[in-house]
């Protein structure tokens, strides 16, 4: 929008960064609490509203690492985001690749039902899973959840990929095709290669999501061993037990890599959240 | 008419003749499966049920074998005739003129049982003479054992044969054989199951010719589905009364059990019902984990010659193996399915229309289809299986970790509840749903235009991080947030009831109404979901030209009126997908309600989605659940094409 002053010192502009910084202070103010509360001592929700700790320590997080089984859910975590993510993005490229350049029959209703299935949430479909899963054998298991997790990689890796691939220049392809390259060389000599950021940002996206993800974890795995962060954390405070100091200490060491990465990668994300609505 | 609806028809027709040809294969598998099973229980018990009887080698004996055998027809449903073979004597047969007479080797009718009882004899010898060597094997149990390995059984035309080998020589030793009558199952699903086929085909070729592409598949989807249903149905109530008969029947060897008396050896009620599955099991060979009770039934079995008529209730076991028998002609069962899987093909291409295209040009998009393929195997079994069973399982109902098929009564039960004002119920659960979706959306779009429009200005200062400060909220894991605002509305040690009694004001006990329980929800997302919107709408803004409003200024419009005719049209394109996502994602935000009211208080506070969780996961209602799910499934599929009907958002992305 044009400004009709120029003055970055005017006395509208002032006003307007004072209600900012205001209204970013009550933003951050529970997200400055967790750091109060995980770098406190007592477990207790504290009673006072300042947001410095009393005598500042690492002992909840040093707790979490000797006392919990904090260390095991990271490695779980790890471990199924990242086999989810691989099986997402290697299943999602080559289909992408179809969509954004092939026209072909059953196009649109593919197209469809992976934006119907990005779109609609895992807990909709978690009796089946839970049932299929369980008939699997695989409840409680890191392969059950993986494959859980893989219902809505899938789906959205292919949209945001697609989304990518649209943004190529088709020139290229014809030129590769004017010299004679195969569909296939096309794809994994120009395509690929070309596309690598995106690949990164979509497989950064999918780890992101599973992650992050809770209620799955928790109704899939049983035994305490065998949790992710996620549902390893809500133990902490339950009803009967509410563990702040450890939550928040454990709340902040899993979110900061997904916080920064969230930063590195946002303006993609929004790009590929609306790719259902508009042309990503 | 289009030559899809033609090849529709035809595959119609196919695959419900295949259908057809499998359930009537099938059936007949089966019932012949049950029969022989039912059959072989009841003989079996017999067999037992004589050994009881003590019966002694002398005239008041063989009466009363006889008395037995005569009365089994007429008690024991299934039984046609009865008869007890002592070597190679007729010692008893339900027909009295025929009891007491021998069995002739030459004889071809009598041929099999003569050699049943014969090769009997020489195992009760061997039996006996074990015995003497070891006299402690009678005495240890106070029932007489029968020998673990699975009695002889031939089965000849329809006719089970069947010797009981005796290990204690001093009891009756004999062979029962049962010629079994028919069980009668009802016969309704091929009926059935031709009428929806009949009516799916009619209805296509009603509506086939008018319908294109996607609605032509719906309607074809449907239309298929239904038919599946219709199957699954039938073959649902038909094993149920299968069932049933089954049931029936080993209630009465039950009371014919008891009636041997030996039951009457149990002190009292509960020690005769810890004995039933010793019983029934052991004669059966079926292994106690195997069987499941369904029912209870009051059995008064009836014939002159007991002592003493057993009409207590008795429970009814059924053995779980018993339904995945395989049917018995599997050959033809193949068959009939590689039939229906054809029709359901021919089906399938001509519902897209595209029969006659589709060849060739599966063939010349064969590259695209391949790129496709890993990604469509992979949703094919991650995500429509479960799909596809999820909405079957609303169809079913779990009782005693079985499921039962019980058609629509789940969707009838959500969909008829109409106490609305009743916090548990499905429509005040739906009306909070929108209520949440609708206010929340009206808030993070307001409050994230709000500060994108403040933030658009080139000159301030620090706007790059008020930016990425204002984007915390959404950058931080949603469980976190939601479990860390949950605390924060905790009445006594909640940050915000601390900060209301620095004000002066009295704490509130947050999750104890309606409104305030809801407004701890609405706060934790809206902190949540503006940034998205705030995101997406200053990315518009940015991009909008400032000539536009330098014009606009020049032509001297107001301030307000910039905004209404600039600012708004061109948001739009940007604003309308971000709240179409936006809604979606909150009318399943599941987080949130679920971790910071958790439905308090009393589940009303519940949106349609953690209400679906609560069936299954805290009340067991998986089939309940998995139909409250489709329901869901359909409102949300219906919201999303209303919308987009409106705003034709997703055009661009198909294109």
């Amino acid at each position: 929008m044009i400004q009709t002053d120029n003055n970055p010192y005017s006395l509208g502009r002032l006003a307007k960064m004072v209600f900012l910084a205001f209204a970013a202070f009550v933003t951050l103010f529970p997200v400055l609490w967790v750091f109060k509360m995980a770098f406190k001592a007592s477990q207790g929700f504290d009673q006072s509203l300042t947001l410095i700790p009393e005598n500042p320590s690492f002992a909840n997080f040093e707790y979490l690492f000797t006392q919990t089984l904090f260390l095991r859910w990271l490695i779980n975590s790890v471990i199924v985001s990242g086999i989810t993510t691989l099986l997402g993005v290697f299943l999602a490229c080559t289909a992408a690749y179809a969509l954004s350049r092939f026209k072909f029959p059953g196009r649109e209703t593919a197209m469809m039902m992976f934006l119907i299935q990005q779109m609609f949430p895992g807990v909709l479909m978690m009796v089946p899973l839970y049932i299929i899963v369980d008939r699997l054998g695989l409840l409680d298991q890191l392969l059950g959840l993986t494959l859980v997790y893989a219902t809505t990689a899938i789906p959205f890796c292919v949209w945001m990929l697609k989304g990518y691939f649209d943004t190529i220049p088709k020139d290229l392809e014809e030129a590769a095709l004017m010299d004679g390259a195969t569909p296939a060389m096309i794809f994994w000599k120009i395509m690929l290669p070309l596309s690598l950021p995106a690949v990164a940002v979509t497989a950064l996206f999918s780890f992101m999501t599973a992650w992050n993800e809770f209620i799955l974890a928790a109704v899939f795995m049983n035994s305490e061993s065998s949790y992710t962060v996620p549902a390893g954390l809500k133990t902490m405070v339950t009803q009967y037990s509410t563990d702040w100091g450890y939550f928040s200490a454990g709340a902040i060491l899993v979110s900061i890599p997904v916080v920064l990465l969230f930063f590195a990668l946002q303006k993609q994300l929004v790009g590929g959240l609306t790719a259902g609505g508009v042309k990503g | 008419m289009q030559p899809g609806s033609k090849y529709f028809a035809a595959g119609a027709v196919l695959a419900t003749l295949g259908l057809l040809a499998v359930a009537h294969f099938d059936h007949e598998g089966r019932a012949w499966e049950l029969q022989q099973r039912h059959l072989e229980v009841t003989a079996r018990a017999l067999g037992f049920a004589q050994l009881m009887e003590e019966v002694r080698e002398d005239e008041a004996g063989e009466g009363l074998a006889q008395r037995f055998a005569e009365a089994l027809p007429s008690s024991v449903r299934s039984v046609d005739e009865a008869l007890i073979v002592k070597k190679a004597r007729l010692l008893a047969h339900s027909d009295p003129e025929r009891g007491g007479t021998r069995l002739s080797r030459d004889s071809v009718a009598d041929k099999g049982l003569y050699d049943v009882g014969v090769a009997l004899a020489g195992d009760v010898k061997k039996n006996v003479e074990e015995r003497e060597r070891s006299p402690e094997l009678g005495a240890k149990n106070a029932f007489p054992e029968i020998e673990p390995k699975p009695a002889k059984q031939q089965l000849v035309a329809g006719k089970l044969v069947l010797a009981v080998p005796v290990k204690d020589g001093l009891r009756y030793r004999g062979a029962a054989r049962v010629v079994g009558g028919k069980i009668e199952v009802r016969r309704i699903f091929p009926l059935r199951i031709a009428l929806i086929g009949l009516a799916c085909v009619v209805l296509f070729l009603l509506l086939g010719g008018r319908l294109k592409g996607t609605a032509q598949v719906l309607v074809g989807s449907v239309l298929m589905a239904t038919m599946v249903l219709g199957q699954a149905f039938a073959y649902q109530d038909w094993s149920r009364s299968a069932r049933r008969a089954h049931a029936e029947s080993l209630a009465q060897t039950y009371g014919e059990l008891s009636q041997a008396g030996l039951l009457h050896l149990a002190p009292n009620a509960e020690a005769r019902a810890e004995l039933v599955p010793q019983l029934l099991v052991r004669p059966t060979g079926i292994a106690a984990k195997d069987l499941v009770a369904i029912e209870t039934a009051s059995v008064a079995a009836q014939h002159e010659g007991a002592t003493r008529i057993d009409a207590q209730a008795a429970a009814v076991f059924v053995p779980n193996s018993f339904l995945n028998a395989s049917g018995g002609s599997k050959g033809l069962t193949l068959w009939a399915i590689a039939f229906a899987i054809l029709g359901i093909a021919i089906f399938l291409l001509g519902a897209f229309g595209q029969l006659g295209r589709a060849g060739m040009s599966l063939w010349d998009h064969r590259s695209a289809y391949k790129y496709m393929s890993p990604a469509l195997v992979g949703m094919l079994v991650l995500v429509f299986v479960p799909v596809l069973y999820g909405i079957a399982l609303g169809f079913q109902k779990r009782a005693y970790n079985e499921y039962n098929f019980v058609g629509l009564d789940n969707f009838v039960k959500i969909l008829s509840d109409t106490e609305f004002s009743d916090p548990q119920g499905f429509y005040f659960t739906l009306g909070v749903t929108l209520l949440w979706t609708v206010s929340n959306v009206v808030l993070h779009v307001s409050i994230g235009l709000f500060f994108a429009l403040l933030l658009n200005d080139t000159l301030l200062k620090a706007k790059g991080i008020f930016r990425v400060l204002l984007i915390v909220p959404w950058a931080v894991p949603n469980y976190i947030t939601a479990l860390v605002w949950k605390g924060m509305f905790h009445k006594q040690f909640g940050a915000i009831n601390l900060a209301l009694q620095g004000l002066g004001f009295e704490p509130i006990a947050w999750f104890q109404s309606f409104w305030t329980s809801f407004f701890t929800n609405l706060a934790t997302n809206t902190w949540l979901g503006f940034p998205f919107m705030m995101v997406v709408s200053l990315g518009a803004l940015q991009s909008i030209p400032g000539d536009l409003y330098e014009a606009a200024i020049v032509d001297g419009a107001t301030r307000w009126q910039r905004f209404k005719k600039i600012t708004v049209p061109l948001l739009m394109p940007a604003l309308v997908p971000a709240v179409m996502v936006g809604t979606v994602w909150t009318f399943n935000m599941f987080n949130i309600i679920y971790l910071v009211s958790g439905g308090a208080p009393d589940g009303a506070t519940e949106i349609l989605i953690t209400d679906a969780f609560k069936w299954a996961f805290e009340r067991d209602r998986y089939g309940y659940a998995a139909a409250y799910s489709t329901v869901i499934f359909v409102i949300l599929i219906l919201l999303t094409t209303l919308t987009n009907r409106i705003t034709g958002a997703t055009k661009g992305a198909f294109e």
